[in-house]
């Protein structure tokens, strides 16, 4: 005789029943106390159980039966758990290993490849307009963190003004592409693009480089204008925001702002790919302007030591936006 | 414990006896299904993390169980992510817009509050009897209302997405953050006041005495910790800085996931014990929890590093612990034989609930 002990729960109240269930041929009886049950064997139904919870059976009058000896329960009702799919597979150590090699290459893939295509794509199919509404916006963000007035004389900046129109000129970008003076503690000698078509450059740097290296830094950050990499980094950084929560969803928000730390340390090295795009942008836009790409090997190479990094060795800091400065000079001296 | 009970009282602690390594198993068979689905997964993912860590939930000799319907998840996720997707490209692109659709979000919160509030009720059980909820859509309106001053009063005083340069600028931007921080507690605490009262064990429902005044004291407390401690914490990384800049920066990193562990452990156990400490069930059953801040903020911290350390790798660990450590500081007390007092809990006459998993509900807890 077969049997199992097991508390049982009949659905209308709460009580726990202590109960020995026993199989007799077709029949099963649960008995215990007062009560003294009786079914067929085929009518209960054994529960599908997630880890090593109890089993559960549900019986055909509502009530419940659940035992915590597996084997027990087995052996007597020979009627297996309902196992899904992903019971099987969470139950095999090779399958688990399997899944834990699929989640990480999948996720590096994800991170490192289709986000980036995604974000680009969807950057491509929103409207100039849109983006140069943000270009106000992110320049009086900047200005309250970042700058400072220029104090540049006007037959200074007019030049390099003059500049900045013809480049953009050959560049074939709209002419609501524009260039903003400001001086920078933080940012030292240093020119960025804004997301809507917004140069700044320090007066830092303008009195570092001469007329026509400026002119090369310049169209360098025209390439981050006309590939929109201002639009495209803050996509990126949203869809990857989103794939970290339902990732870590699990964890609340808690995780959510711990995976997004990383990622945000990351940030600067993943514009890297977009330095060399807007690299190879600006040494042909020098050439298509007839300026020459060795006036950008020039300016990189007064940057480089102005930063205290000898242009010549590879060494470079991961927290530092243009790294690689030794082979972008030699890209550009190449280019020529 | 070595507390002292009066006598005639019965305490039974909860136990949670779920295991990291297992977990992990079903957690990354869980990833790697949702993975390949492109997402559609997650639902039914969502329903077996659900049923373990209800399974493994035991207290007075029984555990719990979910029974979710994965198809309702999914039309609630898809729903969440809509909305989701969108609030994050109209906030990036036309941060003036902001406003409108949080104030958008705040006019749907009620009816969202209620159906995932009902749906978990009814997909979960305990000796085989279901739980239920009885709020109204109504009592769920006047407990969020007061969030919905922030977004009005901003766009009343025309606040936008800039960055403040005038006196009315920072006016218009801190007036409407105000009115939400005075808020937030009361809201906190009506909606636990909402989400507890109205529930329901089989025909016992449960009762809460929660003043507001109790909310306001642990998120003043909180909101000048965390006053004070950036200014700590700025001043101690700024120095380092100065120092050494790649120091300054990992330390930095450090103490931000000190600060976040430390407010959330701190302003989590600190609610679940008052609210827990408030709740009675019909028959005399009471709760108690007695999470500490110090120990809760320890594993909070030690969790963000690992899962950081891990690129995310360390969350069944971590979310195990976590579990583990809330149910061993959780407890029911009755006076005399809580088994006598659960037994006289029966199933309500009609059982309408039941049923309402079938229609339309969704279930929007990411």
């Amino acid at each position: 005789m077969n049997g199992f002990d097991a508390d049982y729960f009949d659905g209308r109240s709460s009580r726990c029943h202590p109960v020995r269930a026993t199989v007799e041929g077709t029949r099963l009886t649960v008995a215990g106390g007062e009560l003294a049950l009786e079914f067929g064997r085929d009518e209960v139904r054994v529960l599908p159980t997630v880890g090593h919870t109890p089993i559960r059976m549900a019986l055909p009058d509502g009530g419940l039966l659940v035992a915590s000896d597996a084997a027990a329960v087995d052996e007597s009702l020979g009627i297996p758990a309902q196992a899904g799919l992903a019971r099987r597979l969470e139950s095999h150590s090779r399958a688990i290993v399997f899944a834990l090699a699929g989640v990480v290459a999948g996720g590096w893939a994800v991170y490192l490849y289709a986000i980036p295509a995604m974000a680009d794509r969807v950057a491509r199919s929103i409207p100039a307009a849109s983006e140069a509404a943000l270009g106000p916006d992110t320049l009086a963000a900047v200005d309250a963190v970042l700058f400072t007035p220029s104090k540049l004389a006007p037959e200074v900046s007019a030049p390099i003004a003059e500049d900045f129109r013809g480049l953009v000129a050959s560049a074939g970008l709209p002419p609501s592409t524009r260039l903003e003076f400001r001086e920078s503690k933080v940012l030292g000698p240093n020119a960025v693009a804004l997301p809507g078509g917004i140069v700044i450059v320090t007066d830092s740097l303008v009195g570092l480089v001469e007329r026509r290296e400026l002119a090369a830094v310049l169209a360098h950050e025209l390439g981050h204008v006309h590939e929109r990499h201002g639009a495209r980094a803050l996509l990126r950084g949203s869809l990857r925001a989103l794939v970290s929560a339902a990732v870590m969803g699990d964890l609340g928000a808690l995780a959510s702002l711990a995976g997004s730390t990383p990622a945000w340390l990351l940030q600067a090295s993943y514009s890297r790919d977009f330095e060399d795009e807007a690299d190879a942008f600006a040494l042909d836009l020098l050439r298509r302007a007839g300026r020459s790409p060795s006036d950008f090997a020039a300016a990189l190479r007064r940057l480089g030591k102005a930063r205290e990094i000898d242009p010549d060795s590879d060494t470079h800091s991961y927290w530092s936006t243009h790294p690689g400065l030794a082979e972008r000079i030699r890209r550009a001296e190449e280019a020529r | 414990m070595n507390e002292v009970l009066p006598a005639g009282t019965v305490r039974h602690a909860f136990r949670f006896e779920g295991d990291a390594r297992e977990y992990f198993g079903i957690w990354i068979v869980n990833l790697f299904l949702t993975m390949i689905t492109l997402g559609l997964y997650s639902p039914w993912a969502k329903v077996r993390k659900k049923r373990y860590f209800y399974g493994n939930t035991w207290v007075a000799g029984a555990n719990f169980d979910y029974h979710g319907d994965p198809v309702s998840i999914l039309k609630g996720r898809l729903l969440a992510f809509a909305a989701f997707a969108a609030y994050t490209v109209v906030s990036e692109f036309y941060p003036r817009a902001a406003y409108g659709v949080l104030l958008a979000a705040i006019a749907a919160s009620p009816w969202l509050i209620q159906r995932t509030l009902r749906f978990n009720a009814v997909n979960s059980s305990y000796r085989n009897l279901r739980f239920h909820f009885h709020g109204g859509l109504r009592d769920a309106a006047v407990a969020v209302w007061p969030l919905a001053l922030w977004p009005i009063l901003g766009l009343l005083l025309g606040a936008d997405g800039d960055v403040p340069r005038t006196a009315w600028h920072w006016f218009a931007l801190i007036v409407p953050g105000l009115a939400f921080a005075a808020s937030y507690p009361r809201v906190v605490g009506a909606l636990k006041r909402y989400s507890v009262g109205n529930a329901a064990f089989g025909d016992a429902r449960f009762g809460i005495d929660l003043p507001y005044s109790e909310m306001y004291v642990i998120y003043i407390a909180a909101g000048i910790a965390a006053f004070l401690g950036l200014f700590a914490i700025g001043a101690v990384v700024g120095l380092v800085a100065i120092g050494s800049p790649k120091i300054g920066v990992g330390l930095f990193w450090l103490a931000y996931l000190g600060g976040i562990a430390a407010f959330l452990a701190y302003t989590r156990s600190r609610v679940a014990n008052v609210v827990f400490g408030g709740t009675r069930m019909a028959g005399g059953v009471r709760f108690v929890s007695t999470l500490a801040a110090g120990k809760l903020a320890k594993i909070y911290f030690v969790n963000l590093l690992a899962v950081a350390c891990t690129f995310g790798l360390a969350v069944p660990w971590a979310v195990v612990r976590t579990a583990h450590y809330r149910a061993e500081q959780l407890a029911l007390e009755s006076d005399g034989d809580l088994d006598d007092v659960l037994a006289a809990i029966a199933r309500p006459v009609s059982a309408a609930g039941d049923q309402l998993g079938e229609m339309f509900d969704v279930d929007l807890s990411l």
